[in-house]
């Protein structure tokens, strides 16, 4: 990353009586770094790796106190697939991130632009509004909701949960969608306009089509934040028929740990995860840039 | 400008009229964060007052939902177990900068070692909170280990079944979840400062980690405040999913926090009112904290 910035440090020679630490040939430093990066790497990895391995162990002759467990099977994923339900669970995770995902999006795009493109008086306060409510913690709003879904008969709908994550994610996808847009050159909207271009034209082909890399970022932490959601299935979707993965592990998980259930369980854990893993590898560069944008 | 000047004055004057057509971009994002947020904190408010529960409205007891719980053994225990999560945010932006540090100097394989710090933070919290009930239990692979290492056969750590253990146990997987997150964040901003600096002070003679402290960290204070803002989030927003997954608030609710006593009132014993009155203690933590981030950021200029 920078090797002339080590080849210099390395070099240089000792000046105002302070050596200079970080080099080669300091055997606490060469080997500190190494040790700490190498122990948190490890720490980081440990469990994923224990339940992945275990994930292909077999059942048979599995026991938890393994810490490589021995012998190959795919097994495991057939019975946790059919057997364990999470065919069911891993299709309605999609029927419930995949329309408040889109929905939510295009709704704070669209907000997004409202925001940045219209001077009117209470603009000011939305924003606030909108920033402000990002730090709502889900849960706060569950028991009021829950009653009030219950008189309106929204509980166990798919309706009333889409609707739900939907509104959670519209304070968090407005803001960073408003902190991309604002930046957006002013020219290019006010050339549009003595062009004769209306508001809509605006919106579409300017706003949208400049702010793909943004409106990328904003669907795919959406995405992740609904797939990754135990909270609103919890509440909103108590029937089995109706578990989302998360709901489907937390109803499966800690108390059903007996040894024989471990390498299908895990196999569960490996089902819920896999379907995220190349989104958040590959969009990872477009979620950091978002977030850095929107962060600093 | 030149031959376009008639043509922008025009624009100037519709500028200064107020653009009321604004409002409906914002229409449909306002209703749903009024009508899923807004209207049921507005509704635990009012409920807060009363001793309802979910199958009866209740009467008006004043204030005593928040006496009633702000006297609870269990309200106690989980601000106590809010403060040791808390210990995560400096925790996780500490490791970070020594992490990210020690790989900007160069290092073999630091794309390898990024990669494995990043991974925890692939899987759902319900996800990887199952792989860690077994990885941490009492007869798992880390005990064992453990056991191996020591020869001892009765060592071991009860991560999460021992009163006091487990509260910091949950601290470290909060930490181990965010830690990826924030190296990223911090890289991705360390790459973009000028290297130039960095070699000068080498130049001066300036170690690396006194460098990297005096001039590298103070270029880094906008992405270290977003971590902490995001780290204080999730203590106090979504340490409910972590809780529920790995300890179900025990060993003996010890580790109830604010939100799992919230949700223990509304759900096992269906007390809508002193749930709700939690939910506004909730609130009123988070407003603190963002008026907080207010100040610091009006002070330095950089408020919207």
């Amino acid at each position: 990353m920078s090797t002339a910035v080590q080849r210099a440090a390395s070099t240089t020679p000792v000046r105002n009586g302070r050596p200079n630490l970080w080099r080669r040939g300091n055997p606490i430093f060469v080997w500190g770094k190494y040790v700490f990066v190498i122990l948190v790497a490890l720490v980081c990895v440990a469990p994923l790796y224990s339940m992945f391995t275990t994930a292909f162990a077999d059942p048979a002759t599995f026991r938890s106190t393994d810490l490589f467990p021995t012998g190959f099977t795919l097994e495991n994923f057939k019975i946790t697939w059919s057997d364990l339900g999470f065919r069911t669970m891993l299709i309605n995770s999609i029927i419930l991130s995949v329309p408040a995902s889109v929905i939510s999006t295009v709704v704070s795009v669209a907000a997004a632009f409202g925001l940045s493109r219209f001077q009117f008086p209470g603009r000011t306060f939305l924003v606030f509004l909108f920033v402000a409510s990002v730090a709502i913690p889900p849960i706060v709003i569950m028991p009021a909701l829950y009653i009030t879904y219950s008189q309106l008969g929204w509980t166990n709908t798919w309706f009333g949960a889409i609707l739900t994550s939907t509104g959670l994610l519209i304070p968090f996808s407005t803001f960073l969608m408003y902190s991309y847009m604002r930046d957006l050159p002013k020219e290019q909207f006010e050339a549009a306009r003595v062009e004769g271009a209306g508001s809509i034209r605006q919106f579409a082909s300017l706003a949208v089509a400049m702010s793909k890399p943004a409106i990328a970022t904003t669907f795919l932490l959406a995405v992740v934040f609904v797939w990754n959601d135990l909270l609103v299935p919890l509440f909103l979707l108590p029937s089995a028929e109706k578990a989302t993965l998360m709901t489907g592990l937390a109803a499966l998980g800690p108390s059903r740990q007996g040894a024989q259930n471990v390498p299908l369980l895990m196999a569960g854990v490996l089902i819920s995860v896999a379907p995220l893993i190349p989104l958040v590898v590959f969009g990872r560069r477009a979620l950091l840039r978002g977030l850095v944008e929107s962060g600093g | 400008m030149g031959a376009y000047s008639g043509r922008y004055q025009g624009l100037e004057l519709r500028k200064d009229k107020p653009q009321w057509s604004g409002w409906l971009w914002v229409a449909p994002a306002l209703a749903l964060l009024i009508f899923v947020q807004l209207v049921p904190i507005a509704q635990s408010f009012y409920y807060s007052f009363f001793s309802r529960t979910s199958y009866s409205a209740g009467e008006y007891v004043g204030l005593g939902n928040y006496r009633l719980t702000m006297g609870s053994a269990d309200f106690k225990t989980a601000i106590i177990n809010n403060l040791i999560f808390s210990l995560s945010v400096p925790l996780v932006i500490l490791v970070s900068l020594v992490f990210v540090a020690i790989l900007y100097q160069g290092l073999h394989l630091a794309r390898l070692w990024e990669a494995m710090v990043f991974l925890p933070y692939l899987p759902a919290i319900a996800s990887a909170s199952v792989a860690l009930v077994y990885f941490l239990g009492e007869n798992g692979p880390l005990n064992s280990a453990i056991r191996a290492v020591t020869g001892n056969d009765t060592a071991g750590i009860h991560w999460l079944t021992q009163v006091g253990t487990a509260s910091w146990t949950i601290m470290l997987v909060l930490s181990w979840k965010r830690v990826g997150l924030t190296v990223l964040l911090l890289l991705a901003r360390m790459v973009t400062l000028d290297p130039a600096q960095f070699e000068a002070a080498a130049l001066e003679g300036a170690s690396w980690p006194r460098t990297f402290r005096r001039i590298a960290l103070p270029q880094l204070t906008s992405i270290i405040q977003f971590a902490a803002i995001i780290g204080f989030v999730e203590v106090f927003a979504y340490a409910f999913s972590y809780v529920f997954m790995l300890t179900k608030g025990g060993p003996q609710q010890s580790t109830y926090t604010l939100e799992f006593l919230m949700y223990q009132l509304e759900f096992s014993r269906q007390n809508v009112g002193q749930a709700s009155a939690v939910a506004m203690l909730i609130l009123a933590i988070m407003a603190a904290l963002g008026a907080a981030r207010a100040v610091v950021a009006k002070r330095e200029g950089e408020l919207f």
